[in-house]
């Protein structure tokens, strides 16, 4: 057997194969050229379907470009007057916040004794009256009787969401939101096109905007953050900051599209909080930090041991400030949770803070120029980066 | 139609050459017949622009060597589990020397054996085996040097040393 083996086998074969009939192969063919016109023909239809469904969309969108303006709600002074005069009110920390120039707007709930106060699912339970009460950064107050909705912070005031679509009444005022404006005057909201559905019943979604000086809601769905991560500045002008659902990164983008970030170089293990407000972020676990100042341009890495002697601290939440201030909050055996802060952006001096409680703080909130720290019963609020606090008024 | 006789001449010309090359791919006349019958189906539904090929014979060979490769791959997982689900068909009346080097053939990876056949019963160059099955002239030659060498050592002989 050699090379020829090889070659014969062709002619062999080729001498023995029986030409089929040409009529099977044609139809087979013609079979192919239907299969292709009819995929070309529903290829067709579809791209017909897309074309017209875009522009008919198209065409519902110009139509919505039109402004909706949805009305502020009717206030009754006296009814919140009511509310907040029970002698049983209470402040539902979860659901109050404060706006960047440190005023507050609390959920105060008085919860019907009669009916015993139980819910329907995650709406309030039936009987159950409420209001919101803003107080100013420089002590003002206004009460307005309200369901419990979920109030945003942001910059110039709050919003103040729709009632959750289970939760609602006949009411069509349950289906708005509004703003609260600098002077605690609620306003209603001229929206945009898309806002009016998505922004009215989920005002924290990174697509909002809200302007409350033009009393204007808008809607940017190129806006998005990275998959899992969480929100922590991204309301304010300027830098918007995400983390990591265990915060070990950090992300920031300039224009909510494309995104950068960070992973944390701390020892494995360590209970890392990852913090940010303007230009700062900090990646903090134990008194090691990783820091930038420039927006993510630069970082560097601080040991804060020795800075943080005095004031001997434990596990610490730490917070940035615009300004750069570190505040962080730990506790204490024997005097409960004590929040302290650094002196300035050099974080070469800290000192604690005039704000402690037997029962716990909760981490500070950097919001706009405010930070606020939240205990169960108050807020402390400051608008300095942590060198004096005010405490919210009581109910009266 | 007009471009079904320019296939119809193509077919009674080539045909029983494209299937010789096809079976040694193959190993099976069954699939080899096939696979051909499927080019020629596609020309047919190409219409003109069958008509417009420089080579159509060269065409045709790379659609049916595709459709090979394509069923041998889908195969493979089949023969893993089920190592002879049918015996493959031969050619009724070739040699019984034949049967013995298609045998062997049988044995040679899916690439050796579409290497040996386009270049011994296709007759083409190693440069146009390369431009057919889309891989460098040294792929091609390597595959020829291992090709010939597996299947000398099944034939038990010596096959001729690669041509220029």
């Amino acid at each position: 057997m050699d090379e020829s083996r090889l070659r014969s086998l062709g002619a062999d074969v080729e001498s023995r194969v029986d030409l089929p009939d040409f009529a099977a192969v044609a139809e087979r063919g013609a079979r192919i050229r239907r299969r292709r016109t009819a995929v070309t023909g529903a290829v067709a239809a579809l791209a017909v379907a897309v074309t017209a469904f875009t522009l008919t969309h198209a065409f519902d969108s110009n139509r919505s470009q039109q402004p909706i303006h949805q009305p502020a709600p009717t206030i009754d002074p006296e009814a919140a007057r009511r509310v907040l005069s029970d002698p049983d009110p209470q402040v539902d920390t979860d659901a109050s916040r404060v706006d960047g120039a440190g005023a507050m707007l609390a959920v105060v709930v008085v919860r019907d004794r009669a009916f015993g106060g139980g819910s329907a699912g995650s709406c309030p339970p039936a009987g159950q009256r409420s209001a919101l009460r803003w107080t100013g950064p420089r002590g003002g107050t206004r009460a307005w009787v309200e369901r419990v909705r979920r109030v945003e912070p942001v910059p110039g005031g709050f919003v103040v969401a729709a009632v959750p679509r289970a939760c609602r009444s006949d009411d069509p005022a349950d289906a708005r939101a509004y703003l609260v404006d600098a002077t605690g005057i609620p306003r209603g909201i001229t929206r945009g096109p898309g806002a009016e559905r998505m922004c009215a019943t989920r005002p924290a979604d990174v697509r909002c905007h809200f302007d409350v000086r033009s009393r204007a809601a808008s809607f940017n769905p190129a806006v998005r953050l990275p998959r899992g991560a969480v929100p922590l500045r991204t309301k304010a002008a300027g830098l918007r900051w995400a983390r990591s659902s265990d915060s070990h990164r950090l992300y920031w983008s300039a224009d909510g599209r494309t995104w950068r970030h960070r992973d944390t170089t701390l020892p494995a293990g360590a209970i890392v909080s990852a913090s940010a407000a303007g230009r700062w972020g900090v990646l903090a676990g134990d008194t090691s930090v990783e820091l930038t100042s420039d927006g993510g341009a630069t970082w560097q890495r601080r040991d804060l041991t020795a800075a943080l002697r005095p004031v001997r601290i434990g596990d610490v939440d730490w917070t940035v400030t615009p300004s750069g201030v570190l505040l962080g909050v730990t506790q204490l055996v024997g005097r409960g949770d004590v929040l302290f802060r650094s002196t300035d952006a050099t974080w070469s001096r800290f000192v604690e803070a005039d704000v402690h409680t037997a029962f716990g703080l909760v981490r500070p909130v950097a919001v706009g120029g405010a930070v606020y720290v939240v205990d169960d019963q108050q807020w402390a609020v400051s608008t300095d980066g942590g060198a004096t606090w005010r405490r919210t008024p009581p109910l009266p | 139609m007009a471009e079904d006789g320019y296939v119809r001449e193509v077919y009674e010309a080539s045909y029983r050459r494209l299937v010789a090359q096809a079976y040694a791919v193959a190993a099976d006349r069954v699939e080899a017949e096939d696979a051909v019958q499927e080019a020629f189906a596609r020309a047919v539904a190409a219409g003109d622009r069958f008509r417009r090929l420089d080579n159509p014979e060269a065409w045709l060979r790379t659609v049916a060597l595709n459709v090979l490769r394509r069923r041998w791959r889908r195969a493979s997982m089949f023969r893993a589990l089920s190592p002879r689900l049918a015996a493959p068909a031969d050619v009724p009346g070739i040699s019984e020397d034949h049967v013995v080097v298609v045998e062997a053939l049988r044995s040679l990876p899916f690439q050796q054996r579409e290497t040996l056949a386009l270049f011994y019963l296709g007759d083409l160059p190693v440069q146009e085996i390369a431009a057919t099955l889309g891989v460098a002239d040294g792929t091609v030659k390597s595959r020829l040097t291992r090709g010939r060498t597996a299947l000398a050592a099944l034939l038990d002989t010596t096959l001729e040393a690669e041509r220029g």
